[in-house]
């Protein structure tokens, strides 16, 4: 799709909002493409995120889409839609999470080389790579960490933390109470720090 | 550094968009997101269709199943309707009567709910030669066959059969093995005993007029052809429930006439 194309959607976007509701309900193809070249990066990312690999995470942003015609009959637009699609990621992720973290175990045993050199990095190309490479190895250790939580602290974690989602826009998207997302939030963070200290003590 | 610092250091990378993997763009980059939108759209297409396909075979097939009904329904066949397709589905614990006859043999006569109320108000006498006549006609109804088929007389349909009204034990018991030796014994000398000692205590039954005319059917085979006709004389004018077993009984008078069943002669030689 044109960057044009795409702005003007961006641009319309609360416009055309309701308009797409029906249409996705009813399984309009059309609907869900534009939904898609829309909010995929975000999915994605968040997908990304939860699940700490790549495969998982495109598998996960398929099931994401496919399942929205059938979702959007239980939308009730008191979010928006960019929520609605976190919170379909949720529910679906369960599922991903076991073979995401199968997969990562087995790259990391078998040492596939997956950390481009820093000349392939169009956004972290004048970054330091001694440096990147840091950054990057702490963010997998994060991944791996977050293997360690149950579905739910993780789901929150990913949400509140590396998302950055408010408290209520996670409650929202993961129909608990706000306490809840905060009492969650708090144990992920306490049980990753002992994760971190355990690596560092081995 | 702490683990804290460690942790919090590493959110802020993951924040960044940098990740344990190739980065984020290049590692996704846009054929693979290109891939999944085709992927997804096509399975949306697809599942639209299969729910459409869905809906209108259900529609089609409730059409099918409704329509017949509701035209049952609305013309009063229903319940025949029901009770020819519980028939069918051999569900129906009474539709073939409770037969004493064997496994594979053609049982108790098997009589339609209409005749069923009549014979309660029209019994049969129990000897032969009171003829009792009466208003109503058993209704048509084709049931299987009995072993009659297999013996020189003609194969005929039989119309629906007198209801099986609540009797003593003995009297059923009676019938029953007068049953067993016309059908499966097949011995007429002994049936023919065997119907005379049920007819003399089924005043009343409403087996009463099946078993007379398969005592007629026994004196023809034991060519006591005199007997017979006088047996089948009622049968034939339809005056035994209404035209009971009448086309068997003008058939077989028929065929008594025109000598197709010879009687054996005093000397043992025959015609």
């Amino acid at each position: 799709m044109s960057a044009l194309r795409r702005t003007w959607l961006r641009l319309t976007a609360g416009a055309i909002a309701m308009t797409l509701e029906e249409r996705l309900a009813r399984g309009d193809a059309d609907a869900i493409g534009e939904v898609y070249d829309l909010h995929h990066e975000h999915v994605r990312r968040f997908a990304r995120r939860l699940l700490g690999d790549a495969a998982s995470a495109e598998d996960l942003v398929q099931d994401v889409f496919v399942a929205l015609p059938q979702a959007m009959r239980g939308f009730e637009g008191r979010c928006s839609l960019r929520t609605f699609l976190s919170s379909i990621a949720v529910n679906h992720a369960k599922k991903h999470v076991r073979s995401a973290a199968r997969r990562r175990a087995a790259h990391e045993r078998a040492d596939i080389a997956t950390r481009p050199d820093s000349a392939r990095l169009g956004t972290h190309a004048s970054d330091d790579p001694e440096r990147l490479a840091a950054r990057r190895e702490l963010v997998a250790r994060l991944d791996r960490a977050l293997d360690a939580l149950s579905l739910e602290l993780r789901t929150t974690f990913v949400l509140v933390e590396l998302e950055q989602l408010t408290g209520s826009e996670a409650a929202r998207v993961l129909g608990i109470p706000e306490a809840t997302v905060r009492t969650r939030v708090f144990e992920a963070r306490r049980k990753l720090r002992e994760v971190f200290a355990r690596e560092d003590v081995q | 550094m702490t683990a804290d610092q460690m942790l919090e250091q590493a959110i802020s990378a993951s924040r960044d968009g940098a990740t344990g993997a190739p980065s984020f763009a290049v590692e996704v980059g846009v054929q693979p997101a290109a891939r999944t939108r085709a992927r997804v759209v096509k399975r949306v297409v697809r599942r639209r269709l299969l729910r459409q396909t869905t809906t209108a075979l259900l529609a089609v097939a409730f059409a099918v199943v409704c329509a017949p009904a509701a035209y049952a329904a609305v013309t009063g066949k229903l319940p025949s309707v029901l009770v020819t397709v519980t028939r069918v589905l051999r569900l129906g614990s009474g539709a073939h009567g409770e037969s004493p006859a064997p496994q594979g043999r053609v049982g108790a006569p098997q009589v339609a709910s209409e005749a069923a109320s009549r014979a309660d108000g029209a019994r049969v006498a129990a000897t032969e030669a009171r003829h009792t006549v009466y208003g109503s006609r058993a209704p048509e109804q084709r049931v299987s066959t009995d072993a009659h088929a297999s013996t020189p007389l003609p194969r005929a349909s039989q119309r629906a059969r007198p209801t099986r009204a609540s009797t003593p034990s003995h009297v059923r018991t009676l019938y029953a093995t007068a049953h067993r030796l016309h059908f499966v014994q097949r011995d007429p000398a002994a049936a023919l005993r065997a119907w005379d000692a049920y007819l003399r205590v089924a005043a009343g039954d409403a087996l009463v007029p099946e078993a007379r005319y398969d005592r007629a059917i026994d004196l023809v085979r034991l060519r006591r052809f005199d007997e017979a006709r006088t047996a089948l004389a009622p049968f034939a004018r339809g005056e035994v429930l209404g035209g009971y077993r009448s086309v068997e009984a003008q058939r077989l008078l028929l065929a008594l006439e025109r000598g197709a069943v010879q009687p054996v002669q005093p000397n043992g030689a025959s015609d």
